[in-house]
């Protein structure tokens, strides 16, 4: 843990990505700022979705369902209660639902794959649930869940002490500080001796029994954490668009998460959020420039993925680097 | 631009009138050939740059700067199907404001954004729109999520919007103008239709969406007032496919007639099974978003024949305006077989915003409010278009037909239908 | 008592349709272990392919026995060969790459043929049950689904094709020792499954249209039956589709169709806390 904490990597990703995450807003005009937020909002999810997949070795295809629920907590009870409690419920709302999803699912031994379609009919049923709420029946206090709809005028993040709520740069800082600090943490879980414990378990979850880990225990904590992660993600997303819908519990958005994952780099530290980015900019610019369906581009980029890059972007990009350094040195020598 | 260029382009501005004649237009040519040629002379880019200058010309052919308008609309996904017509609509639209010498002798500028069906990209091109692209005004937004994600963005951003739709009712914003028809304006004259023609009971099937649930509501209350009943009312998913159990349950409560609230595609899963349970004719049925995408030509003809609606637009309308329009959106999308209900909304909604920018003078927000607020009107295809003042919605033409060999047979028409009726609750020209 | 028949017929033909929705995928995931996220986009090319037909003047039967089953299984062949062949063994890359192909086919769907294609109505007119109006098309629907049922099994537990198709989906490489073309098995039993989702995708045409989104409002239900099913293709799939089917026009019947369909989804994973293997994971061992 301390060597990790000293480590000239970590120091170096905390230098660059501080340096990055404040210098943007002297580069930046809003409207740049404003699409950054909501790409670096992606990033959050895609370190969760890492985390729980890539690192923790949870098949979550239906993760994004987690964030959509911690947009409607978040919602919810920032209407009712102010933004401060809005932001825990959108941590412990979809924690606890993993607790329970992930109880049932681990500790009854569904088998990875079968998990993985659960997560995503999981997905549908809150879709198609929250799709049916648009009666006024459905109110929570002042919240109206309104269905199809969704929920609008979500109020905006605001600290305790300030009198307004943060503005666009404040709240661009807020999320790009967040998601720079799930990347360090999830930098520093992975060498904790839990991490390693859970990188075991993901490598051969009977070898790591036998030494006496209990599998089902840290799966389940993987999933809650990363669920808390996600929920928060969500949780920035309504109050960034000050909007929250049932889509983000479509099947076409836990794809999209799936999707930059996979192309950046899954059970990478940096992958996921270089693949959220990019990947997230081209859909953006695709709508600009109306050049191409974006299905047709997400599918691509997906087969390419899975088929020609299956390691993803980063490691892809670095072993390529990495050949080019040696040919390098051979015409040195 | 240089004092020569000024008094140029003051002179071509008077002399521009109500229509546009020859010498104005070669007038504003020989300003834009100086003002490229300053251009062009001052970047330094060279002697070649010259042999573009007849394209130069025509892009800069009206004044200045062009007059940006933003365009948020879905040209991907399943909303591509309401989307297009529009996006047409309002490519027509702009370029017969062109055409015609632009608005305030400046030309209109497109800029349009494809939204890919999805709401995240709505909150940020209506953000790149009014930030980046410093449009004068946004025309967009299909469906009520949409339209309520893009609004507060542009009301901060001091953005003037247009919501070109069919949508249910109750807007009441400064920044905003409503230019598509409410439920009152549409079922004030369905329902009453259905009760007289088909009988009192009536039985709703609606998409479970506030579009649904609120049209369903007026649907009750107009019933009410006309003597008939609901002897039933359900709502579905959006993407409801199977309506067996519900077909049962109509025939069990013995309606005369079903309205149907549905969007496609279930709208048209429900016709097909309804018209293959043996019940088309035999008990009445109505839309209330048939005909906003082409369901006429698309759907097999026993199955949509009978089928009553009520409409602010429909390719049928046979008024001159509506046969000239006609032709030119023919001319102009050789490919597509009929407009829709939807679009001519988007036209009219980029002609009335015109108008307000030639009577104010100005492209600032505040002022065309103001002038769009002295209760402008516009002829368009679907008749006179006024804005309410009060509650920024339009007074309408509102037409009934019915659905006879493949086409719309149009049995009523009602001229300048007021958006609401009994209802002072909105007025946004006090205070 | 019309008003009971009337719900007999509904409930079994909720039955039925999700039997021939899921039978394809059931095949496919329970021959070749192969989880086909593409499943829904092979209903909807079904459809297309039988309402284009249709509209270019082909007899309707033709149309939907025919070209629909033809086509998606030239498209599923084509698939296997270049993607899924690939990831064998693999399965969770399976599920990205045809979910890939999913999105892909949604795209290319959308811009080819789009929203707006022209319907078929369904034939076979309609049935009076007292007072009570019927479409015959719902009989035609109960019928092919105990049809293809009938067929698959046959297929499987009496030609060759099956023998050897069952040979490989218990140990592939024995399979492979005694001389069965692996690859040509799987090629052919993909082509199958994806056949069979044609012709599904048909069927349902007429009574629900068809759109590039189309698969969606199917595949939920379709992927929880097979997993609800279990390793065994018919059985698990008849099974899981009779129980699950009755849960859902039940609640339908009584409450609403949302909660009809949640209903469904929630059994089905209630289902899978206590049987995690699926309903043929625990009973019926050793049958198709």
């Amino acid at each position: 843990m301390k060597t990790e904490l000293t480590s000239p990597a970590f120091i170096a990703a905390l230098v660059i990505g501080g340096a990055i995450v404040f210098a943007a807003p002297l580069f930046l005009e809003t409207y740049d700022l404003f699409n950054f937020t909501v790409f670096a909002i992606m990033a959050m999810l895609a370190i969760s979705l890492n985390f729980v997949w890539g690192i923790g070795g949870i098949l979550s295809l239906g993760q994004a369902l987690f964030f959509g629920l911690g947009g409607y907590a978040y919602a919810i009870t920032a209407i009712n209660l102010g933004s401060g409690w809005g932001l825990l419920a959108a941590i412990a709302v979809p924690c606890l639902f993993a607790l329970i999803v992930g109880y049932v699912a681990f500790y009854g031994r569904i088998s990875d794959v079968y998990f993985g379609v659960v997560s995503l009919t999981i997905s549908l049923i809150l879709y198609n649930f929250v799709n049916s709420t648009s009666d006024a029946f459905y109110t929570i206090g002042a919240a109206r869940l309104g269905g199809y709809n969704g929920i609008p005028s979500v109020p905006p993040i605001q600290a305790p002490w300030a009198a307004q709520p943060l503005g666009f740069e404040a709240m661009y800082m807020l999320c790009a500080l967040t998601a720079l600090v799930f990347y360090l943490g999830v930098r520093l879980f992975v060498r904790a001796p839990f991490g390693r414990v859970i990188v075991a378990v993901r490598e051969n979850d009977l070898r790591a029994e036998l030494l006496g880990y209990d599998p089902r225990y840290h799966r389940l904590v993987v999933f809650a954490i990363g669920a808390a992660m996600s929920g928060l993600a969500g949780a920035f997303f309504a109050a960034w668009g000050a909007f929250i819908g049932p889509d983000t519990f479509s099947v076409s958005f836990a794809a999209q998460a799936i999707i930059w994952v996979l192309f950046g780099g899954l059970g990478t530290l940096i992958g996921p959020v270089v693949g959220a980015l990019s990947v997230s900019w081209f859909t953006t610019w695709l709508g600009e420039v109306r050049l191409l369906d974006p299905n047709i581009a997400l599918g691509l980029l997906f087969i390419i993925s899975v088929l020609l890059v299956p390691n993803g972007m980063v490691p892809a990009l670095r072993r390529v680097l990495e050949r080019l350094r040696i040919v390098k040195e051979r015409a040195d020598t | 631009m240089s004092e020569i260029v000024m008094q140029l382009s003051n002179f071509a501005m008077a002399r521009r009138g109500g229509f546009v004649s020859f010498p104005a237009v070669y007038g504003k040519e020989m300003i834009a050939m100086v003002v490229n040629r300053r251009t062009i002379l001052k970047n330094a880019i060279g002697a070649t740059t010259l042999l573009s200058a007849p394209f130069l010309m025509r892009t800069a052919a009206l004044g200045s700067d062009p007059i940006r308008v933003g365009v948020l609309l879905d040209l991907s996904g399943p909303l591509e199907v309401l989307g297009r017509p529009k996006v047409n609509c309002i490519q027509l639209a702009a370029e017969t404001l062109n055409a015609a010498g632009g608005v305030l002798g400046r030309e209109v500028e497109l800029k349009i954004y494809d939204t890919q069906s999805d709401n995240q990209l709505y909150a940020q091109y209506a953000q790149q729109s009014a930030l980046r692209d410093r449009v004068a005004v946004v025309h967009g937004g299909i469906t009520s999520a949409a339209r309520e994600i893009v609004r507060p963005i542009l009301s901060r951003a001091q953005t003037l919007y247009f919501y070109n739709m069919i949508y249910e009712g109750g807007l009441c914003d400064r920044n905003t103008f409503v230019t598509g028809p409410t439920p009152q304006q549409l079922l004030a004259k369905l329902i009453p239709y259905m009760i007289e023609k088909f009988g009192p009971k009536i039985y709703t099937v609606a998409a479970d969406y506030n579009f649904g649930h609120d049209s369903a509501a007026w649907a009750a209350r107009i019933a009410a007032q006309h003597g008939g009943e609901i002897v039933g009312e359900e709502f579905f998913p959006l993407d409801a496919n199977d309506f067996s159990a519900t077909i049962g349950r109509v025939q069990q409560a013995k309606a005369d007639s079903v309205f149907n609230i549905f969007i496609s595609p279930p709208q048209e899963a429900f016709y097909g099974q309804w018209a293959a349970a043996g019940l088309s004719g035999k008990i009445g049925l109505a839309g209330h978003a048939f005909g906003d995408s082409g369901e006429v030509r698309r759907l097999p003809a026993n199955v949509v024949e009978g089928i009553t609606v009520a409409k602010n637009y429909l390719d049928e309308i046979d008024t001159p305006a509506n046969i000239a329009f006609r032709a030119r959106y023919k001319e102009r999308f050789p490919d597509e077989a009929v407009i829709g209900t939807l679009g001519p909304s988007d036209y009219q909604g980029m002609m009335l915003w015109a108008a307000g920018v030639e009577k104010a003078g100005d492209i600032a927000r505040e002022t065309v409010v103001e002038a769009l607020e002295t209760g402008i009107s516009i002829d368009g295809p679907s008749g006179a278009v006024t804005v309410d003042p009060a509650t920024h919605h339009c007074i309408l033409d509102v037409y009934l037909a019915e659905v006879q060999d493949g086409r719309f047979a149009i049995q009523e028409h009602w001229a300048a239908q007021r958006p609401v009726e009994n209802d002072d609750s909105c007025d946004l020209t006090a205070g | 008592m019309e008003i009971i028949a009337l719900s007999g017929i509904n409930i079994v033909y909720a039955v039925a349709s999700l039997f021939l929705l899921a039978a394809g995928l059931s095949i496919i995931f329970g021959m070749m272990g192969v989880i086909n996220l593409a499943h829904g986009e092979f209903l909807m090319l079904g459809g297309f392919a039988f309402v284009l037909s249709v509209n270019a003047g082909i007899n309707i039967w033709i149309s939907m026995f025919v070209v629909a089953p033809l086509v998606v299984m030239v498209i599923g062949m084509v698939m296997e060969r270049l993607i899924v062949r690939h990831l064998y063994g693999r399965t969770v890359e399976t599920i990205l790459a045809t979910w890939g192909v999913s999105l892909l086919l949604i795209g290319v769907t959308s811009v080819t043929l789009g929203y707006q294609q022209l319907g078929v109505s369904a034939p076979l007119g309609s049935v009076e049950i007292g007072d009570y109006r019927v479409g015959g098309y719902t009989f035609f629907i109960i019928g092919l689904a105990f049809a293809v049922l009938a067929f698959l099994y046959a297929i499987l537990r009496w030609s060759s094709f099956g023998l050897k198709a069952r040979g490989t989906m218990q140990s592939a490489s024995t399979a492979a020792t005694l001389g069965v073309n692996v690859g040509y098995v799987y090629s052919a039993t993909f082509g199958l499954g994806a056949a069979i989702s044609g012709l599904a995708g048909a069927a349902f045409a007429p009574i629900a249209g068809v759109t590039p989104v189309s698969g969606l409002t199917y595949i939920g239900k379709a992927f929880i039956t097979v997993i609800a099913g279990g390793p065994l293709p018919l059985i698990g799939t008849s099974t899981a589709s009779l129980l699950l089917g009755f849960i859902n026009a039940a609640v339908t019947a009584i409450s609403t169709p949302v909660l009809g369909e949640i209903a469904l989804l929630a059994a089905a994973i209630l289902l899978l806390r206590l049987l995690p293997a699926g309903i043929t994971g625990r009973f019926f061992r050793g049958g198709l």
